[in-house]
């Protein structure tokens, strides 16, 4: 009889928590709206979604509501499909990626709604204006590549290049110097948005050089001779896949005691090729010597021009704080004949003289339509400037003009999607010391439209993640090397592929002695 | 019903009596006195806020910051510990969770020993790892990581040892399984459990080919792991956490800890053959007869004392006091508990640069500096004021510290983020930043850095104070500290080169002409490079800070300039004293000229604490050098 009792007991107790544990998961975050009031205005939600192109392979657009209620609900709606209805006690607000896939991509070319309701302590609904999204009939790359580091001063830790899968929130390691004895890894640089070629920089750790991957096969290679007895610094690949321009720069780091804190000068640099096949560099009197600091190498998609920048030599007299700020870039190109590999003419697009701002980092959308770049009040490190912004210059016309993109912080690096109508962006909009990417679509015409935020999992996830996404670029498809063969390459330094010096340009003078690098590995404890 | 009606009374009791009677267990006792002893030595003798102050653990009660410890193997371990570790920040709570580690490992060693051997009768070989674990504790430098690995290996060797008379398909699949998870959780830690389950298997179940195996997992698992599943480097692979391939170098303890279990299961080996020949083992008991006490109550208690005093012997013997000092210097310079930094910085024999740095920053901020400088060590020269390039790269947020007290915001703000690079996202680095960030105007970031900080435990009332400065920036100006910074905020723009690290006091000065703390740092720096030019040329600088009389080393230096050199001091006087102690010196370096020993002592004695003894010191080192 006690037994009976002491089972039914049980029993009742199993089959309460079961009926709670089924009302939590299927009816207490559904809600009932039947009387609202209208607010008259866009909800304030973190980040900022509202309004935006997106292109219809993007990750759900989790967010916070910046409205202080004891309820929640979202409904996301569009001409076509489903309606994701979204409640929730807290005011993070993450979408089901399925049915949100399935939104996207059966609304192609069209917008979708939201409608924000928050219930205040007084039981009342109140409804937001209804905001909207536009998808895109394009899609982005489908993966970004990018560096985290601390927001680096001078010396670093752990760095890890990354690659993100815009379709969803996965993110894996590409190359981390936890194996690389905590040298530095930078410049990850893909050949024309494909994940099977690229280059990656290495300081330090098992040794400097640039780990050359084609195919899945990596080889180091020590680009230095006589000539450029210093490391390749930004690189540019050339459209035939055979040749990488770069620049070698001497770089001096410096801290301000007012505004902002950091800053960086070139005291020198020079543009070169490295030929992959013949395992030579080369260069031409135009793009190097004394007289000229020239960076930021980059191939016009038909391979005839290289573009970059350049600026006069300043000579830097001490901390005199006024020499520094004197050094302005052009933005020019040089001609380049691939068969024969011959230079052309040297021509300025656009000079700092005309306005009176600093070009650096040219990049041109591979369709060879627009070339956007970065515009600061001087210098060539525009993520270290707040007055950094993006520019775009049409190439049928050679008119450039503003973005409507930019903020009032730095924004910097930026990577085109393969399809020409994307493009990835670093801003320090959000907090004025961390980069983030944004991506914006830029239209046939040159237009490009509000950005949107690289979307998280937790749309609270940047308020305390300390890192920043250096360098940005759009990748088609996942890294296929894998990260031990990278690693296995650096440390090989018996078959280090040690570049030689073109026998035509042997006669030329070194400009750039061994440079000592501005940022240092930190020794901990 | 009541549920012990079925328990007759008597049964009752008598279960109760037997639980008192293990209660009362001799060998309990022992352990819970050595135990609570251990206890009392970590709290109150090692404190582990020490800990707290010197390694910075930190844990995030956030889904990101698990994950980091997700992708590496040790991760696991890394993560429970830094949970762990954070209660450091109370040295009761920090003495507990060690002292309750050291006891559990005792008793996870006891069950190992008992499970195949009789070879502890004395029950006090299970102390052993207790006891190398608490010395280890004694250099300041171990992490919990390791100890937590150690417990976790012991536990999982038990688990092993308990499925011993399984069929050996069973045990190796069992094996497996425990040492994929323990080499996931504990990395390196893997390698001893492989090891010790080979011997077990070769020495005492005497299976050759599981033995050989368990030994080939400890090569082949590690391996695998580093290739083909994590990114980590092989040497991180194979050893990471074990504390001989920590940053730091250990001293012989850990090799002796680890050396133990493989010795105990040679020992129980040894004890079984014995065991089986009889003869044997009456020969090596007439052997030691003479050492051997008969009555167990006496034996019990000498060997308890001789262990006892072996502990003590030990833990002496291998405490870092030279460390504890320093940390301990550090902890109340972090604190700003300036009398104490002093007070310890008097009464300690230790020299180290970082002791003379907090040193001269307490100085100052009790308003004494340039008047009792050299009453305290300033062996280290100018690298006792301001830490060096090499220097700042182990304390990086203490130079942030001192670019912050000297109102040079921006350079606070740069060696904040060094830190944060260096030594990681601890809260102290966050709260730096929040500070600099909120002076700076900066809401965003302070913003950011207070919410990092609001996922650590402990500093809810700090993050609600500078919450307020951030909702009322005018607030900041009830502080005294914050408003003095304020006030001598740069207002010109100074450039700062890596390479150089210490702070151009000159240029400080240049920027924001109220700046006392840079004028006495400036001075002081002077003073310790024995550079008169300097101090003669910063006299016209005093009348700006509206001091009473001339600081007294100043005093000193400029009549030490004085006797050989013309000085126009203007309007201002040096006092009688200063002249008469002079004269004083003067007479005394003449009576012992030519007896350097002598005249050393009798200096130091009477003038130790004076500028001219240093320059004295100072020129008779240059010499010699």
């Amino acid at each position: 009889m006690m037994a009976n009792k002491k089972y039914i007991f049980i029993f009742s107790v199993v089959l309460i928590f079961l009926i709670i544990l089924f009302y939590n998961i299927f009816f207490s975050n559904r809600v009932n709206i039947e009387e609202f009031t209208t607010m008259d205005k866009l909800p304030q939600i973190s980040p900022d979604y509202t309004d935006i192109v997106i292109p219809a392979n993007i990750a759900p657009l989790n967010f916070l509501v910046r409205v202080k209620g004891k309820k929640y609900y979202v409904k996301i709606y569009s001409k076509n499909g489903e309606t994701i209805e979204i409640s929730n006690k807290k005011p993070k607000i993450s979408i089901p990626i399925g049915r949100w896939k399935k939104m996207l991509s059966s609304n192609r070319g069209q917008k979708i709604f939201y409608d924000i309701y928050v219930e205040n302590k007084k039981n009342q609904w109140k409804k937001y204006d209804t905001f909207s999204n536009q998808i895109a009939n394009e899609d982005i790359d489908g993966f970004l590549a990018y560096r985290l580091i601390k927001p680096l001063y001078r010396h670093w830790h752990n760095i890890g290049i990354y690659q993100r899968n815009l379709q969803n929130y996965s993110e894996s390691v590409i190359l981390h110097n936890r194996t690389l004895d905590q040298g530095c890894i930078n410049c990850h640089t893909f050949y024309k948005n494909s994940p099977d070629d690229f280059i990656i920089h290495m300081r330090a750790g098992p040794g400097t050089g640039m780990l050359l991957t084609q195919n899945e096969k990596t080889k180091k290679v020590d680009t230095r001779t006589p000539l450029n007895n210093s490391h390749a610094a930004y690189v540019s690949w050339h459209p035939n896949k055979k040749m990488l321009a770069f620049s070698i720069n001497k770089v001096t780091q410096f801290f301000h005691a007012i505004g902002e804190n950091r800053d960086v000068i070139d005291h020198a640099s020079d543009l070169f090729v490295y030929k992959i096949e013949s395992n030579t560099v080369t260069t031409s009197p135009k793009i190097y010597g004394e007289e000229r600091l020239e960076t930021y190498p980059h191939w016009s998609p038909d391979g005839l021009f290289l573009y970059f920048c350049s600026a006069p030599k300043v000579i830097i007299e001490g901390s005199n704080p006024v020499d520094y700020k004197e050094i302005k870039y052009d933005l020019m190109r040089i001609g380049f004949d691939p068969e024969t590999e011959t230079w052309g003419e040297l021509e300025t697009l656009l000079s700092a003289k005309e306005t009176e701002l600093s070009i650096t980092q040219p990049k041109i959308s591979p369709d060879g339509r627009f070339l956007v770049f970065c515009m600061a009040k001087y210098g060539n490190f525009p993520v270290l400037h707040p007055t950094s912004d993006l520019y775009l210059m049409d190439l049928n016309s050679w008119e450039h003009t503003k973005l409507n993109i930019n903020s009032s912080q730095s924004e910097s690096y930026h990577s085109w999607a393969a399809n020409s109508r994307w493009i990835v962006f670093s801003s320090k909009r959000m907090d004025g010391l961390l980069a983030r990417p944004h991506f914006s679509y830029v239209d046939k015409n040159g237009k490009a439209h509000k950005p949107f935020l690289l979307p998280q999992k937790d749309p609270e996830f940047y308020t305390t993640f300390f890192k920043t996404y250096n360098r940005p670029e759009l990748i088609i498809d996942p890294v296929k090397a894998k990260t031990y063969n990278l690693t296995k390459a650096a440390y090989n330094i018996d078959e280090i592929l040690k570049a030689k010096l073109d026998p035509d340009v042997a006669q030329f003078k070194p400009n750039l002695k061994s440079v000592e690098p501005a940022w240092k590995l930190g020794k901990t404890k | 019903m009541n549920i012990f009606q079925k328990h007759s009374f008597k049964q009752f009791f008598q279960s109760f009596n037997q639980k008192l009677s293990y209660v009362n267990d001799r060998f309990v006792i022992r352990d819970v006195v050595f135990f609570l002893l251990f206890y009392l030595y970590v709290w109150l003798w090692i404190n582990p806020a020490l800990y707290y102050q010197w390694q910075q653990p930190v844990f995030f009660f956030d889904v990101t910051f698990f994950k980091e410890f997700l992708i590496y193997p040790g991760g696991l371990l890394e993560y429970f510990s830094a949970f762990l570790s954070q209660f450091y920040y109370y040295p009761w709570a920090g003495a507990l969770i060690i002292t309750l580690i050291l006891w559990l490992t005792g008793w996870a060693t006891r069950i190992f020993i008992k499970s195949k051997s009789s070879i502890d009768k004395s029950r006090l070989l299970h102390l052993f790892p207790a006891v190398l674990l608490l010395v280890m504790h004694n250099q300041y430098k171990h992490l919990l990581a390791t100890s937590v690995g150690l417990l976790f290996l012991l536990i999982f060797l038990n688990i092993y040892v308990r499925i011993a008379a399984h069929k050996t398909i069973f045990r190796l699949a069992v094996y497996l399984l425990l040492s994929v998870i323990l080499y996931y959780a504990a990395a390196g830690t893997f390698l001893l459990f492989a090891v010790l389950c080979g011997l077990f298997e070769l020495l005492l179940k005497k299976k050759v080919l599981p033995g050989l195996f368990c030994l080939l997992s400890a090569i082949i698992l590690p391996y695998i792991a580093s290739v083909y599943v994590f990114v980590v480097s092989m040497k991180k692979g194979y050893f990471f956490l074990l504390p001989f391939s920590l940053a730091y170098k250990p001293m012989i303890t850990p090799y002796l800890l680890y050396l133990f279990f493989p010795a105990t299961i040679l020992m129980m080996k040894l004890k079984k053959n014995f065991k089986s020949t009889g003869a044997k083992k009456s020969k090596k008991k007439s052997y030691l007869s003479f050492f051997t006490i008969e009555k167990p109550g006496l034996k019990f208690i000498v060997q308890t004392l001789v262990v006892f005093f072996t502990i003590c012997v030990l833990v002496f013997l291998s405490f870092d006091r030279d460390r504890k000092t320093i940390i301990q210097v550090d902890y109340y310079a972090q604190n700003e508990m300036w009398q104490q930094v002093l007070q310890l910085a008097e009464q300690s024999k230790t020299e180290h640069w970082l002791i003379s740095f907090h040193t001269n920053r307490a100085l100052y901020h009790t308003g004494q500096f340039l008047d009792n400088m050299f009453s305290y060590s300033q062996i280290f020269g100018i690298d006792g004021l301001l830490l060096s390039n090499e220097a700042v790269l182990y304390f990086p947020l203490q130079n942030s510290k001192l670019f912050f007290e000297l109102g040079y915001i921006n350079e606070a703000e740069h060696w904040a983020h060094e830190a944060l690079s260096l030594r990681g996202e601890t809260a102290l680095n966050f709260q730096q930043l929040a500070l600099v960030n909120t002076m700076k105007g900066k809401k965003k970031i302070a913003y950011n850095c207070l919410a990092k900080l609001n996922q650590t435990l402990f500093f809810e009332d700090w993050i609600e104070e500078c919450k307020g400065y951030l909702y009322n920036p005018r607030s900041i100006v009830n502080d005294r500290k914050l408003r003095r910074i304020l006030s001598m905020r740069s207002r010109q723009d100074i450039l700062a080169y890596p390479g150089i690290a210490q702070p151009d006091l000159r240029s400080i000065l240049k920027s924001s002409r109220r700046n006392k703390m840079a004028f006495e740092y400036l001075v002081a720096s002077s003073l310790l490079k024995i550079d008169f030019k300097s101090l003669v040329n910063n006299i016209k600088l005093l009348k700006n800070f509206k001091y009473d009389k001339i600081p007294q080393h100043y005093e000193e230096a400029l009549l030490l300039f004085q006797t050989k050199n013309k000085l126009d001091l203007k309007d201002l006087n040096i006092s009688q004293y200063t002249f008469r102690r002079f004269n004083e010196f003067s007479q005394l370096l003449t009576r012992f000229q030519g007896n350097t020993k002598l005249t050393y002592e009798e200096l130091e004695k009477n003038f130790g604490n004076t500028y001219w003894f240093y320059v004295w010191k100072n020129s008779k080192l240059k010499r010699k050098g």
